[in-house]
């Protein structure tokens, strides 16, 4: 059973607004994925294009870098700590751990869908998002928690390769 | 040659923005990949992003008053994220010119393809196609875009 709550920041107009954007572009790729699926696009076409989405993000939106600590700076912004009510719980040389509590994407998926399998597929492969990020600064994405999966929360970790 | 440059500097709204940009992004990817496989994007992705403009329709008032109607469409937010301007009512059609898009600022960023963004702006237009299928008294035209290198794009809502 999918839990997805965010706990704090629910009164702020700003992480309303934000939120509801997230949201809608996740009902934008439930569409497009859903629509693509059908007609012939498989579950790996989707995962090429969203880690390439992700890559562009690595070299054009978030600082060049070889220092996880500065690209921790420029990932976890106030803005995406509200959005997804979530927090860096463990930040080193080698390591960032971000957890969030709410997913505006599954929010989005369950506007159209129960089918949690679905959702959970749907999650993994629009995590290529942060895996292309990774790609882009030649270190490494674990994921041992999601919400889409039924765990409450996400457990992101970025890290440099062993 | 497109030009789409944002004026507005509120805080909240350059961020939406930028999540609007975000979305572009995502769906510039989604169906890049797809057409480069060969699939026919515009059979499968006008499918599914008209279904999404349909299911949009919770957030829209059930009126078959057009004034009512644009007031909602231009609520504050959309308004300043696509610097709107309601040029006028006349004769039961109302024009709204968007003076940008954030999409197409995503898309431009991406790639110089023109007739490709133009393909996904139609697209990526449905979204309104699919939320006027919902209603029996109002329709939708689409007029000059700014992804076809015009100054606005040209939105017409008129009562049947």
């Amino acid at each position: 059973m999918i839990k997805n709550e965010a706990r704090n920041y629910n009164d702020d107009y700003e992480a309303q607004q934000l939120r509801a954007a997230s949201v809608n572009r996740g009902k934008w790729v439930y569409g497009v994925v859903r629509a693509g699926l059908d007609a012939g696009m498989t579950w790996d076409d989707v995962r090429k294009a969203i880690r390439a989405a992700g890559a562009w993000k690595g070299y054009h939106c978030f600082p060049r870098t070889t220092s996880i600590k500065v690209f921790a700076e420029g990932f976890a912004t106030d803005t995406l700590v509200k959005v997804n009510d979530g927090a860096v719980t463990k930040l080193t040389d080698d390591e960032l751990v971000w957890e969030v509590n709410y997913c505006p994407l599954v929010e989005g998926w369950l506007h159209y869908t129960e089918d949690e399998a679905f959702i959970a597929n749907l999650c993994d492969a629009c995590m290529e998002i942060d895996r292309g990020t990774m790609d882009s600064y030649g270190w490494e994405l674990e994921l041992p928690k999601t919400i889409a999966d039924g765990d409450g929360k996400c457990v992101i970790c970025m890290k440099k390769k062993g | 040659m497109i030009k789409n440059l944002p004026t507005i500097t509120d805080d909240l709204i350059v961020k939406l923005r930028k999540a609007s940009e975000d979305r572009g992004l995502w769906y510039y990817y989604l169906l890049k990949t797809a057409h480069d496989k060969g699939l026919d994007i515009e059979d499968f992705a006008r499918k599914g992003i008209r279904a999404v403009g349909r299911s949009n329709r919770y957030k829209y008032p059930d009126t078959e008053d057009l004034e009512i109607f644009v007031d909602a469409f231009m609520d504050d937010i959309s308004k300043n994220l696509f610097e709107m301007e309601l040029k006028g009512i006349e004769n039961g059609t109302a024009q709204i010119d968007f003076h940008y898009c954030p999409m197409c600022g995503a898309w431009t960023q991406i790639t110089d393809d023109q007739k490709f963004i133009e393909n996904i702006c139609d697209i990526a237009m449905d979204v309104d196609r699919g939320l006027f299928d919902t209603y029996d008294c109002f329709e939708f035209k689409l007029g000059k875009t700014i992804c076809q290198g015009h100054d606005t794009c040209e939105i017409f809502i008129s009562k049947k």
